[in-house]
């Protein structure tokens, strides 16, 4: 096996009773790489990742971490670091035993222990709390002592698992940006558990979208945000309008969509629909859509609904009929008083970064 | 009547039904711990003269003072084991999954369904035939079976109280599942299982129904002194002997409540 691959997971499936919690899944972990695992609740991100640890055993499948196949190997001889939700803390511990944990169960001799958890400490900049006790320890303070904990014993992998679900959303974005200071300097091969999409774009080196068990894309953020494979990506990541349409024909490399009773040209690149008069969903980001009279030539037309005074930019709701509600967003906040709350408006705007997605005609 | 009157008189009610319980609950120890200092050598109350001679004589007297020593000794012995059974058994019954364990909880906890003496005269007639009526064996062993269930429930509470990611941490940090055991679930568990002695520890010391037939001369525990005592005279010794009891359990209480607070080691308390 190639070297530089830290996790590898072959077609993995993990079922609960009749929930198929994980199904069929691959996966290689990158070394060094921090890799997100991101999908909403119940998509079966902690059962992938617990079975990276071995806290469960796949139905099917192999497990490899580094060069070893581990997939019947126990939690406690697998080579790995876990930091828990709620952080875990060892509550009759102070914090240099909470470190030294994992090192005394590998028998690192005394004098190297106390030196290694003295640089963990320093490396979460918590250099002279050892003696305290986690209790007396603020929330974020208390994720840096388990994140110590977790790479002290410098593992192969690294696992989170929401990790910054339980602070508050100051201190969540400042330990966002020191995790993955930590994780860059400390080189360690990270696998993220999130839901939420905002934190694995701005932490990961890869997004593994994850949907029922299975995953839907696995890219770069980027990739994931401009070119995203399906529709569930799509939807998932970024704030994003869906609109239902019908493919009308395709040309060159053009198609063209009806979108209620506006006709619409998208790159066929961005398009994966392939008949025309299938029925399709399109994919436009709000801060793409601009507001036009109603009678300009193919805009969709709608309702203002809402104005949402949002500080840096402004939200506006459209009501568009059959094609629901439409956000468009603008920094321009001339529009609030151009295009008052009851007017009738229309839509339009740059579509080259739309996206054109099947839709199922009961949908 | 205006609403905010009725309102006050129901919160009256309210304090004085309160207290009234809290009178009822309390009164049957005031009366006896009054009664103790009482001169004269009758069970009167209100006591007319006071006088501490019949604490003097309950210390003193020979029948009392074997008997504490033998309760002393079946408490330790009986509450300890209790704690390794019934840690071990609660152990298994929460964390694994096996053929019987709904039986092996009936069983368990059967003690507090099963009369007394029925207990009693089981672990007597069983004894005689082993041969052990005379010792502190089949004391021992009925203490053990009578306070189980209460250390049971303790130890369960606490292991249920106890946060799984702990160990999964453990585990992840390289410790296998003896030293899960040892250095997480232990001392994690401290408070209930001392909670669990403890009042292991009372019960056997207050026992008396099965203890009566279990016990021989030699081995009397100090409530069967008691009852011994009361059949032959009637006078405020009995009482004393009881103060001195009720003295020495809540002085046991607060010594707990001050090392490990007192929620956590009746295991009342929910985990963190
Ligand atoms: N021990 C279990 N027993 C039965 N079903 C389980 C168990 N663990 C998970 N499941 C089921 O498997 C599916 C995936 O669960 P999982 O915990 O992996 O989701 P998740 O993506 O981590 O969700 P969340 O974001 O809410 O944490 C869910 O449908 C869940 O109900
Ligand atoms: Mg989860």
């Amino acid at each position: 096996m190639a070297d530089d691959i830290a996790v590898r997971l072959d077609r993995v499936t993990k079922r609960f009773g009749s929930v198929t919690a994980v199904s069929e899944v691959s996966l290689q972990v990158r070394r060094g790489e921090f890799l997100t695992l991101l999908g909403p609740s119940g998509c079966g991100k902690t059962t992938l990742l617990n079975l990276v640890a071995g806290f469960l055993e796949p139905d099917q499948g192999e497990v490899y971490i580094g060069e070893t196949r581990v997939t019947q190997v126990p939690p406690f001889q697998r080579d790995f670091g876990m930091v828990f939700q709620n952080y875990a803390l060892f509550p009759h511990m102070d914090v240099f035993e909470n470190i030294a944990f994992g090192l005394r169960m590998r028998k690192v001799p005394k004098g190297e222990i106390q030196s290694r958890v003295e640089e963990a400490l320093d490396i979460v900049r918590l250099g002279g709390y050892g003696a305290r006790h986690a209790r007396e320890l603020s929330g974020g303070q208390q994720q840096r002592v388990a994140l110590a904990r977790a790479i002290v014993i410098r593992p192969q992998v690294l696992l989170l698992d929401e990790p910054l679900s339980a602070l508050d959303k100051n201190l969540r974005a400042r330990m966002q940006v020191e995790l993955k200071e930590i994780q860059r300097r400390v080189g360690i091969t990270t696998i993220f558990v999130t839901h939420d999409q905002g934190e694995a774009l701005s932490l990961s080196d890869r997004i593994a979208v994850i949907s029922e068990g299975k995953i839907q894309q696995l890219s770069s953020p980027d990739e994931a945000y401009r070119n995203p494979e399906n529709s569930f990506v799509a939807s998932f990541i970024g704030d994003i309008n869906r609109i239902p349409a019908r493919l009308v024909e395709v040309s060159g490399d053009e198609v063209a969509i009806a979108v209620g009773e506006a006709r619409i040209r998208v790159p066929k690149a961005r398009c994966h629909a392939s008949r025309a008069g299938d029925p399709v969903w399109l994919f436009v980001r709000p801060e793409v859509l601009e507001p036009v009279p109603e009678d300009t030539e193919n805009a969709i037309l709608g309702t203002i609904y809402a104005h949402v005074y949002q500080g840096a930019h402004i939200e506006i709701h459209v009501e568009a009929g059959a094609l629901g509600t439409i956000h468009l967003r603008t920094r321009d906040d001339g529009v609030m008083a151009r295009w008052p709350v009851g007017a009738r408006v229309g839509l339009v705007g740059d579509l080259g970064g739309a996206m054109v997605f099947p839709r199922d005609s009961r949908d | 009547m205006s609403s905010g009157i009725r309102w006050r008189m129901a919160r009256w009610l309210g304090i004085a039904f309160v207290v009234a319980i809290l009178v009822y609950l309390t009164l049957p120890a005031v009366v006896v711990m009054i009664a103790a200092f009482n001169e004269k050598a009758i069970l009167s109350f209100p006591p007319e003269s006071y006088s501490v001679k019949w604490f003097v004589n309950a210390v003193t007297y020979p029948d009392f003072q074997k008997g504490f020593v033998n309760a002393v000794i079946v408490m330790l012995w009986a509450s300890t084991i209790a704690v390794v059974v019934g840690a071990t058994f609660a152990f298994a019954v929460d964390r694994f999954r096996f053929r019987g364990k709904a039986l092996l909880e009936a069983i368990l906890m059967s003690p507090l369904v099963v009369p007394k003496f029925t207990i009693g005269l089981g672990f007597l007639i069983l004894a005689a035939q082993v041969d052990m009526s005379r010792g502190f064996t089949v004391v021992v062993v009925t203490h053990v079976v009578l306070v189980l269930p209460f250390v049971m429930r303790c130890v369960y509470v606490s292991l249920r109280n106890l946060d799984r990611d702990m160990e999964r941490a453990a585990e992840a940090l390289g410790a296998s599942p003896l030293m899960v055991l040892i250095k997480i679930d232990l001392p994690l568990l401290l408070p209930g299982l001392f909670g669990g002695w403890m009042f292991a520890a009372i019960l056997s010391f207050n026992e008396f129904t099965a203890t009566l037939f279990v016990t021989g001369a030699r081995t009397e525990t100090l409530p069967v002194a008691m009852y011994n005592y009361v059949r032959e005279f009637v006078d405020p010794t009995m009482a004393a002997i009881s103060t001195i009891f009720i003295v020495l359990t809540a002085l046991l209480l607060i010594v707990a409540d001050r090392f490990l607070g007192l929620g956590k080691v009746l295991a009342i308390e929910e985990g963190r």
